[in-house]
């Protein structure tokens, strides 16, 4: 219900076609809008500082040049003219793309049929399961990806022992394996978190659904296919978004395995781990500024196609 | 339908804002070059009896206590001990306060190798107006070569860290090797050995560090990089970094190196079990052996790093000092402190306690220094052995005036060739042209040859 169709409805309740009707239609409009502001000003307050002001400073930094030797002159968009003619630029967002195109569908897949098995009630142990699932999530950046460099190394790691036992020679932090090596760290990650998102969608689903459709003679599956999916769209929409920006700014994962594989990460390996580095180890903040700001409007219109594209579906 | 649609606009700014946001980091005004010149030595006791406060930042162990024994001895003098993180993170904190021109200490822990950075733009105090030069023959050659230029003075030392080899004995006899190689002719042979005697084996490790090999190719006796103020001369081409090059080339070539990166958690394993059986490094290294490398305690042992021609020569890696910013409101007291700091006895006395190698000539020649044994390298006066590679650092190694940042991008050039797709040679080369395009950029004149 929105808010046109509730003003229709209170204004039913106060007779038909009358003046006054015109008048308390208005003012209830007034004041629901005051209301509705005071609400998200605590909001807007902190939404303003935090982060509209940083965009435009970002903006402002984005056109100027600062030198070690020199200080700041004014260069017009020629920073996003370096950044867009880089070639490292266009190699990072490709393997940010790559990694939204295989491990995105992955990871969801994986979480939406984890949360239809919670969901089932067929599964032993369901509250132990989704904790499980969901630790990970909880587990610190940094934490995690010490665990995986042991588990991926391959002299003295699990890879070592598997790699013995089976006579196989993987090398998970070889420079063209890296990438899915940090995909499958960001699956691990993020497989609960978005579990749970699609779990709370499942259990807001009427109970009277399943025992119709029970009734009618519909399997497990054919309940989980027919009215649990389509029914928790909205959240699987979230999710999706969620990934979107995630991948497209994949940075700790990167930076955090540099450390073991220095030679397989390069310092622009993805978009943000570039403008990462040439910001703080580089003091290029004005190059630094103009690629978040590219980035920030590649995610930005790929999160708002998405969520226009899949809110009309849902509806 | 309306508000569905600003609510849909909210969230794309909210999705453009939430990506910027992480990324737009900080920066500041324009910078500018004044300072404070023509002090003289008395101001400093002058400033020390009038008192003030001032601001250290730094990252020793031991500065709090340092600082509250200063306190002790002047009351009027207050300083706040400041740790904003190591290294890097040090220096881009300095670089945004010194552009915001707010917020910027008085005195600053930095190491040797990014002196330049801050020196040649002129915001470090030349500290020679106040006699510091008398200084000189208290500390050890290549630290007062660090934080001097010309006749300015931008700083006392505190620490080095000597290069030495770090080896397994055990390892080493077990594949019939009786003394440690001395010249890295005899290294080479000995990786081969090595790893042909036990595949799990070897001589080393490396998987690529910027500073690393900036210190591997000034031994080598590269003169890769030549400053003269805003000039730069690049030639990581030249015959030392060659000599390192060519070394490397074959390391990795016949793989006779392992991969692992030092102190990560997989060499931890190796060098426990007896899989490493050298590392050189800092003589700071001595304090992660100690503590993390434990299985194997007691087959350690210290020697000189290998040399090109046999006769002695190493370098420096790590190692810092104190400067003084230009920008300081109370510069002849930030001097005076850092006076007191590297070169009285209680300070370097409480340095010492806390573990830190220090660069004081006295103390690192005192007998009882030199004399004390270390069980976990067997018994073996390691003292001994970082004093004498102290003593033979190669002289005349200048950094690049953005080292820091140099360090940080080698691994994407010279990372092709730990990867065995190029040469190191041509490695050096890709990794010179991205430092002369960087340094041209920042408004340095650099040529690369």
């Amino acid at each position: 219900m929105d808010a046109n169709t509730e003003a229709v409805q209170s204004s039913r309740k106060f007779g038909k076609g009358s003046r006054p009707k015109n008048i308390q239609k208005a003012h209830k409009h007034r004041r629901n809008g005051l209301i509705g502001w005071a609400f998200i000003t605590p909001f807007l307050i902190f939404f303003v500082i935090a982060i509209i002001m940083p965009i435009i400073y970002a903006l402002y930094l984005s056109v100027f040049t600062d030198k070690l030797i020199g200080g700041r002159v004014f260069t017009g968009l020629s920073n996003y003219v370096a950044i867009l003619t880089n070639g490292l630029f266009w190699d990072g967002l490709w393997r940010v793309i790559r990694v939204f195109l295989i491990q995105v569908p992955i990871m969801l897949g994986l979480a939406l049929l984890a949360a239809l098995a919670i969901d089932s009630a067929r599964l032993v142990g369901r509250s132990a399961f989704r904790i499980l699932l969901f630790l990970p999530y909880a587990v610190p950046g940094v934490v995690a990806v010490l665990i995986w460099e042991f588990l991926y190394g391959n002299q003295f790691g699990l890879t070592a022992n598997i790699n013995a036992l089976f006579g196989l020679s993987l090398q998970p932090l070889a420079k063209n394996v890296i990438l899915w090596s940090i995909g499958n760290i960001m699956t691990w990650s993020f497989t609960g978190y978005n579990m749970l998102i699609l779990y709370s969608g499942l259990k807001t689903i009427p109970t009277e659904l399943y025992e119709a459709a029970r009734l009618d003679g519909a399997s497990e599956w054919q309940v989980a296919w027919h009215i649990k999916v389509p029914a928790i769209k909205g959240q699987l929409l979230i999710s999706f978004m969620f990934s979107i920006i995630g991948t497209f700014q994949l940075f700790s994962e990167p930076q955090l395995l540099q450390t073991p594989a220095p030679n397989a990460i390069s310092s622009s390996y993805t978009p943000n781990l570039w403008a990462y580095n040439l910001s703080l180890n580089g003091s290029q903040y004005n190059l630094a500024a103009a690629l978040a700001i590219i980035m920030g409007l590649i995610t930005g219109v790929l999160a708002f196609v998405t969520q226009n594209h899949g809110s009309k579906n849902i509806d | 339908m309306k508000r569905t649609k600003v609510v849909r606009f909210v969230a794309g700014v909210a999705a453009i804002a939430m990506a910027a946001a992480g990324l737009a980091g900080c920066g500041g005004s324009s910078n500018s070059a004044s300072g404070s010149n023509g002090g003289k030595e008395g101001d400093l006791d002058a400033a020390l009896q009038k008192g003030g406060t001032i601001t250290y930042w730094t990252w020793t162990d031991s500065a709090k206590a340092q600082a509250a024994a200063f306190e002790k001895k002047y009351p009027k003098v207050h300083v706040k001990v400041v740790n904003p993180g190591t290294g890097m993170t040090v220096y881009t904190k300095l670089q945004n306060v010194l552009k915001a021109s707010s917020g910027i200490p008085d005195i600053s822990q930095i190491e040797y190798q990014a002196i330049p950075q801050f020196s040649v733009p002129g915001n470090l105090l030349d500290l020679s107006q106040y006699g510091f030069a008398k200084y000189k023959n208290k500390f050890v050659k290549s630290a007062w070569e660090g934080v001097t230029s010309g006749s300015s003075i931008y700083g006392l030392p505190q620490d080095t860290g000597p290069m030495v080899m770090f080896y397994n004995k055990q390892v080493f006899d077990a594949a019939g090797i009786t003394n440690p190689p001395k010249t890295w002719d005899e290294y080479m042979q000995d990786a081969k050995i090595l790893h042909e005697k036990d595949s799990s084996v070897y001589i080393t490790n490396d998987s690529g560090q910027g500073n690393f090999i900036t210190s591997m190719l000034w031994q080598a006796g590269s003169h890769a990089y030549k400053v003269n103020g805003t000039n730069v001369e690049i030639n990581l081409n030249d015959p030392g970094a060659m000599r390192w090059a060519k070394n490397w080339d074959y390391l990795f070539k016949n793989h006779y190196i392992s991969s692992l990166t030092n102190q990560g958690t997989e060499w931890y394993q190796a060098a426990n079990k007896g899989k490493i059986a050298s590392v050189v490094s800092g003589s700071w290294m001595a304090g992660a052996f100690k503590s993390s490398v434990k299985e194997t305690a007691g087959q350690w042992r210290v020697a000189p790093m290998p040399s090109y021609d046999g006769k002695p020569a190493s370098a420096n890696y790590g190692g810092s000092s104190e400067v003084v910013l230009k920008k300081s409101a109370n510069p002849a007291l930030a001097a005076a402190f850092l006076r007191w700091l590297n070169t009285s006895q209680e300070s370097i006395d409480l340095f010492k306690q806390s573990g830190g190698y220090v660069s004081t000539k006295k103390e690192l020649s005192s007998q009882e220094f030199l004399n004390e044994k270390s069980d976990y390298f067997g018994g073996q006066q390691i003292n001994k052995v970082f004093l004498e590679s102290g003593k033979n650092v190669v002289s005349g190694w200048q950094f690049l005036p953005y080292q820091a940042y140099a360090n940080s991008i080698t691994m994407d050039t010279v990372g092709k060739a730990y990867q065995g797709q190029t040469t190191f040679e041509k490695a050096l080369k890709e990794y010179q042209k991205a430092l002369v395009t960087y340094g041209n950029q920042q408004g340095y004149k650099v040529t690369g040859k």
